[in-house]
């Protein structure tokens, strides 16, 4: 038998740099999960340094981080002023003039071992031309303005679809921020002038604020934004840079008024060199113009985004400029990049909050000992590379799956050259249906087929395995399930109603 | 046009399960699937998986591929006197005794902590926990008890995963019978020669005869020597002789009046190893060793009629081209020490149904099946090594040569990632659970330095509890299963 080893154990302090949504969201999470162990937790933000706070549309994975923390829903979403979320509506981006919603959930049952789509695509080849979103509950209960919780029994339709929300992310970090404190996180109020490394071993030891006060820890994490304040500007980490394949380098950002009930859907409307968010929150609309500036000047951008609103601007449009990529190592010496300073992937699929939480468990999970093995930071940094480029190539695909050529932005997105992968995919999709599935990525084969799909890439051949059943038979099926979602939807409630009967409306 | 026409080539195992799933998963595109042997090999040297062996053991994953092209799980047992296996035992590899990797689930989370992180901060505490003894597979073995899955999602005994160990003879005339029953056509006359078309793709076959057998796809199942591959794919293969020694197996059947054992005992001897699998009167033994260090294992454990036979570790990157496919042995033959050859063929099949081409070009399919299977057998070939590079058995010269080779930077990570954290790496392609990397490490007395922070935030007491109930219900639940003979039995009267 070889000795049991004692472990050297965990490191004992952490410091948070920036108190945005990533800073907050890792105190959060880090206070909760490690209670009652001796780990000191700080976080240093300066309140003349803004946030950029774009992601308040989320995906369905943080209603497990929101219920990790012991979260009352409808406390969190009237705080927040959030309202659900089935999906995202993708306008005009195979055509001018299409719309699909990417839901959160699956398109029709799969039978006989063959996923739904192939006998979706089986039966567009025989003349039944219904789209396949009208085999998916939450699109159908999206479009119908409807929104129930799912059932928890999987016989039941009402089972087939799971939800996010969308609330305002500046409110959602004070809401963090006062569940942190209340759990020991000590929040320091100053900006970092001066940053220590050690000698040798170019660790950071400590960092310096504008009041001269120095603050000392053993694990910093930085979620300064952008400008990588540990990462990038004391350890030199490197960025990729991805905007061959992402070219939008800019967002302008403005609040209007609802108008009507709150959709519980996101909208992506492609535009002439880029792409305008709305996202309906109980109090208001939050809307944004991601563009390529080689196409088009912020003036104009700005125009573009303010003439479509629902109604009139609450706020002044405030541009962001951002480079798409990823930091080359997330994880460096003893600073972990979280949120924008680990890399920029544009929200078009709402994945930056998402980025953020799967860091933080990942943090926890690899969290560093005090001998510092390098095999954390090499296998943290392994796991995050996957997943930032795997949500990449499917951003990617919503740009090239298109068969517009009304502007040179559009030319260049249809006409570029795509990563390796995302190619084998797209052509073994166009081939035969079949969706190249992975263990570590968020997103699932049903998501990857609405947005080919819904942006035109249609399988050229199903799977033969179709032909088991007769035409007849086929066509009776489709029509019972297009039926059952139809009624599905229609017997849940209003969005709205739903969000005042569980108590979640926002005074 | 849509593939009508399969020929298949080869006499073993892997032919007649490739025309029989084929026959059943895609009776209504495929109207004629034929199986032209290819060699004179007697039955009982089937190498189609790629090493020539009497017997074989499943992963679980194998009840599926049989729901999937709608096997009969009892009648398969019964008429071929198979058994149940609910993992592998490893023997002295590098502890004392026995190590039990089982199937299934292994303990339960405590909250936010996966169960290998409790029992890693418990065991850091000084307690020396056994991961099989949280187990339901491995305290079923342990008690000689056994009984399939409840369906009841609310019983513990609904979580039990099992496999089959099968006698491979047995087994082909079982699939031999159902695939003529499905109407596939067995030829009598050799393969002797692939046509092709200047584009490269097979046109026919010609047999010894001289008839010709024209298709849509043609697929090599004749194992290792690839009889058809060889003439259509111009590739080389890699070998991995550098990091699975043993080059050769001995194989006897000897009869066993005793109890049999439900899993597959893997024992690690001076010169090499020995796998045996049992099943009901009867004990297969397999006898693995290497000719570059000269000792005949053979002599050993001998019963009359051993035979021996060479393995050539390796496989063809690319096993599908044109309308040629590589299945089992003939794409690639893995070390029997992961129990993985019969399971990688499996899934093979599987892929190619649900990458079953609607048109003979099928460039998009071959490309995603090649890609699968590289990323399958890479994870599955570390599996492999991991067993001899981590041994224990220093001062035995076959064994320090195992412990001190070079091995691939995928393994190396992975054993790097474990020893660091306590965290499994799992890639795309992982045939293997999680909790089996952790029983061969456990087995190799592999310990990682490090484990869950959040798992110290929890009350020793508490894990100590959350481990002793998990441990009173497994042990209840086994009680209530009946003995395995009796099951069997209770099967093979039907």
């Amino acid at each position: 038998m070889i000795q049991v080893s004692k472990t050297t154990g965990p490191v004992q302090s952490v410091l948070i740099v920036g108190g945005g949504t990533a800073g907050w969201m890792t105190a959060a999470a880090l206070s909760h999960m490690l209670q009652g162990q001796q780990i000191s937790i700080q976080l240093v933000e300066s309140e003349e340094i803004g946030t950029v706070g774009v992601g308040e549309a989320t995906v369905p994975h943080i209603r497990f981080f929101n219920r990790t923390l012991g979260f009352d829903e409808a406390d969190f979403m009237r705080r927040t002023k959030a309202t659900f979320k089935l999906g995202i509506e993708f306008c005009n981006w195979g055509r001018l003039g299409d719309a699909y919603i990417h839901p959160f959930g699956a398109f029709g049952e799969d039978m006989e071992g063959v996923p739904f789509h192939q006998y979706w695509v089986r039966m567009l080849q025989a003349g039944v031309q219904y789209p396949i979103e009208d085999y998916s509950l939450p699109v159908t209960a999206a479009r119908l303005g409807r929104f129930a919780y799912p059932d928890a029994d999987p016989e039941q339709i009402k089972s087939t679809f799971s939800y996010a929300y969308q609330f305002d992310a500046g409110l959602y970090g004070g809401y963090l921020r006062a569940y942190a404190e209340h759990r020991g996180v000590k929040r320091i109020q100053g900006k970092i002038v001066g940053v220590d490394q050690h000698p040798e071993s170019g660790f950071v030891t400590a960092v310096t604020l504008d009041s001269g006060m120095r603050v000392e820890a053993e694990l910093f994490v930085d979620c300064s934004g952008f400008r990588g304040l540990l990462i990038e500007q004391a350890l030199e980490a490197g960025y990729d840079t991805w905007t061959h394949w992402l070219p939008c380098d800019r967002a302008v950002a403005v609040q209007c008024q609802s108008i009507g009930p709150a959709s519980p859907y996101t909208r992506a409307t492609a535009r002439e060199s880029g792409w305008i968010w709305r996202i309906p929150l109980q109090h208001r609309v939050g809307n944004g113009h991601v563009y390529c500036s080689s196409y088009v000047s912020d003036d104009i951008a700005t125009e573009t985004l303010v003439k479509q609103l629902d109604s009139s601007p609450l706020t002044d449009p405030r541009v962001i400029r951002f480079t798409t990529g990823k930091r080359r190592k997330q994880w460096s010496k003893n600073v972990v990049a979280i949120g924008l300073s680990a890399g920029f992937l544009e929200p078009l699929e709402s994945t930056s909050i998402h980025l953020i939480q799967l860091a933080v468990g990942r943090l926890l999970e690899f969290f560093p000992q005090r001998d510092w093995n390098p095999m954390n930071a090499t296998e943290y940094n392994r796991l995050m590379d996957l997943e930032y480029e795997r949500v990449r190539d499917f951003l990617v695909l919503h740009y090239h799956a298109t068969e517009r050529s009304d502007t040179e932005f559009w030319n260049y997105c249809r006409t570029m050259a795509v990563p390796d992968s995302l190619t084998q995919r797209m052509e073994l999709f166009r081939e035969r249906g079949n969706v190249v599935n992975y263990r570590d990525g968020m997103f699932l084969d049903a998501s990857w087929i609405a947005v080919y799909l819904g942006q035109r890439v249609v399988p050229r051949h199903y799977d033969p395995r179709c032909d088991k059943f007769s035409e007849n038979s086929l066509t009776y099926k489709l029509a019972a399930l297009r039926n059952n979602c139809r009624n599905a939807a229609q017997s849940m409630p209003h969005h709205q109603d739903f969000i005042t009967k569980i108590g979640a409306h926002a005074h | 046009m849509p593939i009508k026409q399969v020929v298949i080539v080869g006499n073993g195992f892997a032919a007649w399960m490739t025309a029989s799933a084929l026959a059943r998963a895609l009776k209504e595109t495929v109207t004629m699937i034929r199986v032209l042997p290819a060699t004179d090999h007697a039955p009982d040297a089937d190498d189609s998986l790629g090493v020539t062996v009497n017997a074989e053991s499943s992963l679980p994953a194998m009840l599926q591929f049989h729901r999937l092209v709608g096997f009969d799980e009892n009648e398969l047992v019964r008429n071929t006197r198979a058994g149940f296996s609910l993992g592998t035992a490893i023997s002295n590899w590098s502890q004392q005794g026995v190590i039990f990797n089982p199937f299934g689930e292994v303990g339960a989370p405590l909250g936010p902590v996966n169960f290998l992180h409790v029992m890693l901060r418990l065991r850091d505490e000084g307690q020396q926990l056994k991961l099989a003894n949280f187990s339901l597979a491995a305290l079923c073995a342990q008690a000689g008890r056994f009984s399939r899955p409840v369906m009841n999602d609310h019983s513990i005994l609904s979580t039990l995963e099992y496999g089959l160990q099968l006698e491979l003879g047995a087994y082909t005339e079982w699939l031999k019978k159902d695939a003529v029953t499905h109407g596939v056509v067995q030829e009598s006359s050799r393969f002797q020669q692939a046509a092709l078309h200047q584009s490269g793709t097979v046109t026919h076959l010609v047999s010894e005869d001289g008839r010709r057998f024209s298709g849509d796809l043609f697929i090599d199942c004749s194992g290792p020597s690839r009889t058809l591959a060889s003439q259509v794919h111009a590739e080389k293969f890699a070998s991995w002789s550098q990091w699975m020694p043993c080059d050769r197996v001995t194989s006897s059947i000897t009869p066993a009046s005793e109890v049999p054992q439900s899993f597959v005992l893997l024992s690690a001897k001076d010169h090499g190893w020995l796998r045996t699998i049992d099943l009901p009167g009867r004990r297969y033994e397999q006898s693995y060793s290497s000719s570059a260090h000269g000792h005949n294992m053979s002599n050993e454990n001998s019963s009359s009629g051993s035979i021996t036979y060479n393995i050539g570790a390796g496989y063809h990157p690319l096993p599908w081209q044109k309308n040629c496919i590589a299945m089992g042995g003939a794409a690639s033959v893995i070390d029997p020490v992961s129990s993985l050859q019969l399971h990688l063929f499996l899934a093979g099949v599987e892929r190619l149904i649900a990458l079953f081409p609607n048109a003979a070009e099928c460039i998009q399919e071959s490309v995603e099946f090649n890609r699968q299977s590289s990323a399958e057998l890479e994870c599955a070939r570390d599996y492999a090594i991991a067993h001899y590079k981590l041994n224990g058995r220093a001062g035995e010269p076959f064994w320090d040569a195992c412990r001190t080779m070079p091995v691939p930077d995928s393994l190396n990570h992975r054993i790097e990632v474990y020893k660091s954290t306590g965290r499994v790496v799992m890639h795309d392609g992982e045939v293997i659970d999680r909790m089996n990397w952790v029983a061969l490490f456990d087995a190799q007395n592999v310990r990682p330095v490090a484990y869950d922070v959040v798992a110290r935030g929890i009350p020793l007491q508490l894990m100590n509890e959350h481990l002793n109930s998990i441990r009173q219900t497994l042990l209840a639940a086994v009680a209530t299963m009946p003995f395995y003979p009796a099951y069997l039995g209770q099967i093979f009267s039907q």
